[in-house]
């Protein structure tokens, strides 16, 4: 979990900008913040410890202290004049195989925030506060495909669930409180130390390193690759806009474009210059297609090319690797 | 009740301007007959790769872009050709089958349904439009393409050559790994040939309007040459392979004519009245033949390497379990109804 917040004097110095959890999306979205808004951060790295009865207790206190005008070591005052409170939950460490009761934690402590989030509201009358919840398209469409932004939820397994109760919990907020849902589809990026590995990352990691890679799915399996950056750009984008307190938006993010996992392979296998050992698991659970129509997608989200994405990743596994 | 079977169209677009809104309204009737028949197959989306076109294409695009949520338009940075705007827009296709045409009007979108019948009936991968006359109205123009094709299919060896058209359905599968394989100089077709042998062709009425009535045509000769090369150089495995034969037959041919030649001065010495002529004779012809195999031998092993570099798979795995009950449905439709208006 980190708080940025605008450096003094910016047009953004009233803002806060709270991340809870700091993995692909979450790292992504702490990036736009700093780099392409100057943000600066207060508070590093709160890690989201999962097994404790109530890990956000503390920094959630701290954020309050904030914004109340004393600094997280209650000596003085510090960033006074905080006027708006975006919370973006991009936390998470369950994935499509989570069992039902092991998404009963995430959902409490999404509860937890978004109860902070309507007491802090009701406390500061003046504080304008929203929250950003990153949920899944792919959990919550699992099966369907062109989906449009009329197609209806249709979760197969318990984390398609967990989303959709997730997205629930925030439209039965308090009416003061902006909500904004991104219906995030197949996430890649460059792969980083303690954040979970995605389809992508492994099969470059494992390509350099000569290993094998299982996949569970079929090699005609369709997905949309978004890569995190665009997410995180296009997060930080919405978390800019002001007088956003009512805010009701959900969007879909994704590319439009759907690449099948032999695609993925071959390009993958050029941007390396070698084969990649890749077995397909024969399980069906996986093999479903996921794919958006173009009208699904929101204007003014950017998004890159994925061959160009790749080429960028492996690099990075490249001097990665030899420099250990 | 059988699942929906989604459809997607590529059109690659260079210059049709002219043509692009009758285009659409043909599709968008095509789209609105499938969404009130009870046939299980939806027009999902169709797709029009701007090759860079050359006359205002993009403005008419853009405009049909924002008029209908179903369509959607690629625009490449530059002109890459026809295959590979195919290629590109095949790669943003998701239908579970998909069909290419032209821009031109030659290839009726409401004839989509008879080439995908054509294809679910006999579990086709792919099928290709087959005029039943003559496309462009012009002996020449016709009668080079013919000719083109049967040369081609006999240096090629590959007698689905004479089938290769524009006009053509492909399984959504099938198309999207041969896209993904394809590189700039690949002929997509011959790609497709690479992951299915499951090949049908249906005989339409296809007239090239524009090219009949206005003698022009989006390709140049420059470009149908260029075409035509890509054909061959994509097939390139038989014309090394009958290098191959060549060496190897000039290897055999300078062995026996050295052995020849030494038995002849052996044997018969007064019939070689010049001196040196015989050895020197045996070092051509031995040398000689020994050069031309190995020369095969290296053009053997460029084109393992080259067809590697293509994107010639090992194997590639298919699913046709749905064409049974598409075919069925689509059967049912055809009798009762459908080709009416």
């Amino acid at each position: 979990m980190i708080i940025v917040t605008g450096n003094p004097g910016s047009r953004d110095a009233n803002l806060a900008l709270l991340v809870v959890g700091t993995g692909l999306i979450g790292g992504a979205i702490i990036r736009a913040a700093r780099t392409t808004f100057r943000y600066k951060c207060l508070l590093e790295s709160f890690p989201v410890i999962w097994k404790d009865n109530n890990p956000l207790q503390g920094p959630l206190y701290d954020i309050e202290r904030l914004i109340d005008g004393t600094n997280i070591n209650g000596e003085g005052a510090a960033a006074e004049g905080i006027r708006a409170l975006k919370i973006v939950w991009a936390a998470g460490y369950l994935g499509f195989n989570a069992r039902t009761y092991e998404t009963e934690i995430e959902y409490r402590l999404f509860d937890n925030v978004v109860t902070f989030a309507e007491s802090i509201s009701a406390r500061i009358p003046g504080l304008e506060v929203a929250i950003h919840l990153i949920s899944s398209a792919g959990a919550l469409f699992e099966g369907q495909r062109a989906v449009t932004p009329l197609s209806e939820p249709a979760p197969c397994r318990p984390y398609g669930w967990l989303k959709l109760r997730q997205e629930q919990r925030l439209r039965s907020s308090n009416a003061s409180i902006g909500k904004y849902v991104y219906r995030v589809s197949t996430a890649y990026g460059v792969p980083e130390a303690n954040v979970r590995r995605g389809l992508v990352s492994t099969l470059i990691v494992n390509g350099v390193q000569n290993k094998e890679s299982s996949i569970t799915g079929q090699p005609n399996t369709m997905r949309d690759y978004i890569w995190a950056s665009d997410v995180g750009d296009f997060v930080v984008r919405q978390c800019m806009k002001i007088n956003a307190q009512h805010a009701n938006r959900v969007e879909c993010l994704a590319t439009g474009r759907p690449s099948t996992l032999v695609e993925l392979q071959s390009i993958i296998e050029d941007v390396l210059r070698k084969r990649l050992y890749v077995t397909f698991l024969a399980a069906g659970s996986n093999a479903a297609d996921i794919t958006f129509s173009q009208s699904a997608i929101p204007t003014g989200l950017k998004t890159s090319d994925l061959r160009t994405n790749i080429a960028t990743m492996y690099e990075h596994v490249f001097s990665t690797l030899s420099s250990q | 009740m059988a699942e929906t079977t989604l459809l997607s169209t590529v059109t690659p677009v260079y210059r049709g301007a002219e043509h692009l809104e009758q285009l659409v309204t043909e599709l968008r009737a095509l789209r609105e007959k499938l969404q009130s028949s009870a046939v299980p197959v939806e027009l999902t989306e169709a797709i029009f790769v701007d090759d860079s076109s050359q006359d205002n294409s993009d403005k008419v695009l853009a405009k049909l872009e924002a008029e209908h949520e179903w369509i959607r338009v690629i625009t490449l940075s530059r002109n890459f050709g026809q295959h590979p705007a195919t290629v590109a827009g095949i790669l943003h296709a998701s239908g579970d089958w998909i069909a290419t045409l032209d821009e031109d009007l030659q290839h009726n979108p409401a004839d989509i349904l008879a080439l995908l019948e054509a294809a679910v009936v006999d579990s086709n991968d792919l099928v290709y439009a087959q005029p039943d006359g003559v496309v462009h109205r012009n002996w020449y123009r016709d009668y080079a393409s013919r000719l083109f094709k049967t040369i081609a299919s006999r240096l090629t060896a590959r007698p689905e050559v004479r089938q290769f058209n524009s006009f053509r359905v492909i399984r959504g599968q099938v198309a999207r790994a041969a896209a993904a394989v394809s590189r700039h100089e690949t002929y997509l077709d011959v790609a497709l040939c690479w992951f299915t042998d499951r090949i049908g062709s249906h005989v339409l009425s296809l007239v090239d309007q524009r090219y009949a009535t206005g003698r022009s045509s989006a390709y140049s000769l420059g470009a149908l040459s260029d075409h035509a090369r890509r054909l061959l150089v994509s097939s390139e495995v038989r014309l090394l392979k009958l290098g191959g034969a060549v060496g190897l037959f000039a290897l055999v041919v300078g062995v026996l004519s050295a052995l020849a030649i030494i038995s002849q001065k052996l044997l018969w010495p007064a019939t070689i009245s010049v001196r040196g002529w015989a050895s020197l004779m045996v070092a051509i012809v031995f040398f000689g033949g020994l050069i031309a195999f190995l020369v095969s031998l290296a053009l053997e092993y460029l084109s393992h390497i080259y067809l590697h570099i293509l994107g010639r798979p090992t194997y590639f795995v298919i699913d046709r379990g749905k064409d049974k009950e598409l075919a069925d449905a689509l059967k049912t439709w055809a009798r009762n109804d459908y080709r009416d208006g």
